[in-house]
């Protein structure tokens, strides 16, 4: 069976997901101040990795990364699911079919604990 | 350990390769001590340096196992020296020096080789060394392919070294060497050329932007060209002559710039560049819209997120934020 990441278009779909993804992320108080970065270019290019990840494509993702990189952030559940929303919602808005909604979802979920460090 | 020429210095934890040799004296030339620049280029020996290190270089220095130094956080020994400058620059002489206004210098070099810029983009930036060692990066306001000549337009500032000589020392017949070229914000003829283009800089930000404009038109761009130039009076402007002649013979570019105090005029108001851009892109189709960002580092961050909350696509900024030369950290 193809991968979501293949069915739902690839590298295109992840180019057109990254900058309405990460619109939200800025546009959103509760979290902005994590995205803020100075470097566009760098913030850009961590999202479209994991939204590659969680897409189900070719990654180097783990999971050892993902806690380094939010371990000073002092991140709570608040935080974790803001971004599950906004991740949530650029799919519908893209038009992707449910069931590979919920099969990203059910990906990004299990980022919970490196996330959070817990 | 870090060796460097004939020595060995001991690393701190975490500490990059530039901050290393600057706290033992060493003189290594640097810059913006941000990874972006270049200035303080080092070259690896029987070694690897990390990506991030070597992010923006040319292929042709990354294969030769040239890195920055200020990028590189070596976590075991490595050994590095100072890049060869000869093979590394391009020699050239000042041919001009013209004040643009109070504060403002432009400075004109012709390469020894006049082909020696042909793969500079009109836009990008090349990395200037003066016969003291002083190392700065400054845009080039033209295009230089064909015939070398490169016109960079240089602001005085208060600490600057560079500026200092420029403005108090330089003469025609200098010599110069120049590094580079380096930088993404240019115009490319194979993207749509029926996109609108919005070209926001202030101050010396006009010019990359300038070369960014003549090179659009010179490649015969079919969409509006809409320049904004911001200042803080009428006195700090420079080039009004030129870009309203430009709008005069090519109806598809416009010019206006926006000072924070002083009289208006025809095509210059009172107000903020970022404003003025901003209700510029709310007349254009953002979502095909390109949009050149170039000048101070925080005026350039700051719109590059605005005009991307407004809905310009990440791919289509183009930014070149002018980094001041940092403060040594130790």
């Amino acid at each position: 069976m193809a991968s979501v990441f293949e069915a739902i278009g690839g590298a295109a779909a992840v180019d057109a997901a990254v900058d309405i993804f990460y619109r939200k992320v800025l546009g959103d108080p509760l979290i902005s101040k994590f995205f803020d970065s100075v470097d566009m270019d760098r913030q850009t290019a961590k999202q479209k990795a994991f939204l590659t990840m969680a897409f189900g494509g070719p990654n180097h993702y783990t999971g050892q990364d993902m806690r380094n990189a939010h371990k000073h952030m002092k991140l709570t559940d608040v935080h974790f699911n803001a971004v599950a929303g906004h991740l949530q919602s650029t799919l519908a808005e893209l038009n992707v079919p449910q069931q590979h909604i919920d099969t990203i979802m059910g990906i990004a979920a299990s980022t919970h604990d490196d996330v959070l460090n817990v | 350990m870090l060796g460097f020429q004939a020595g060995h210095y001991p690393l701190a934890d975490g500490e990059s390769v530039l901050d290393c040799l600057l706290r033992h004296q060493q003189p290594v030339p640097y810059s913006c001590k941000a990874g972006l620049c270049q200035s303080c280029l080092v070259q690896a020996v029987d070694c690897q340096p990390p990506a991030l290190a070597t992010r923006g270089l040319k292929a042709t220095l990354q294969s030769s196992g040239h890195a920055m130094a200020c990028q590189w956080h070596p976590d075991s020994d490595v050994c590095v020296r100072l890049p060869d400058n000869q093979a590394l620059s391009v020699q050239g002489h000042i041919v001009g020096l013209q004040q643009l206004n109070a504060v403002v210098m432009k400075l004109v070099v012709q390469a020894d080789d006049p082909t020696a810029l042909a793969e500079c983009h009109p836009g990008q930036y090349l990395n200037l060394v003066n016969s003291a060692g002083t190392i700065r990066s400054y845009s080039v306001a033209n295009d230089c392919r064909q015939h070398g000549r490169a016109e960079f337009h240089i602001a005085a500032t208060a600490q600057g070294l560079f500026s200092h000589w420029l403005f108090n020392a330089a003469s025609l017949g200098d010599v110069l060497q120049m590094r580079g070229p380096a930088g993404s914000c240019f115009y490319v003829a194979d993207a749509d050329q029926q996109q609108p283009l919005l070209l926001v800089g202030v101050g010396t930000g006009l010019a990359p932007l300038y070369a960014i404009v003549n090179d659009a038109l010179a490649q015969g761009h079919q969409g509006p060209i809409l320049l904004v130039h911001g200042a803080s009076s009428t006195a700090s402007l420079y080039y009004r002559a030129e870009l309203r002649a430009l709008a005069a013979s090519h109806s598809k570019f416009s010019y206006s710039a926006l000072v924070r105090a002083g009289a208006a005029d025809a095509d210059c108001q009172q107000g903020d560049a970022a404003e003025s851009a901003l209700a510029l892109l709310a007349a254009l189709p953002v979502a095909q819209t390109r949009v050149y960002l170039c000048g101070n580092a925080a005026f350039v961050h700051n719109l590059r997120k605005l005009v991307f909350m407004r809905g310009v696509r990440s791919a289509n900024i183009f930014c070149d934020p002018f980094v001041e030369r940092a403060t040594q950290s130790n």
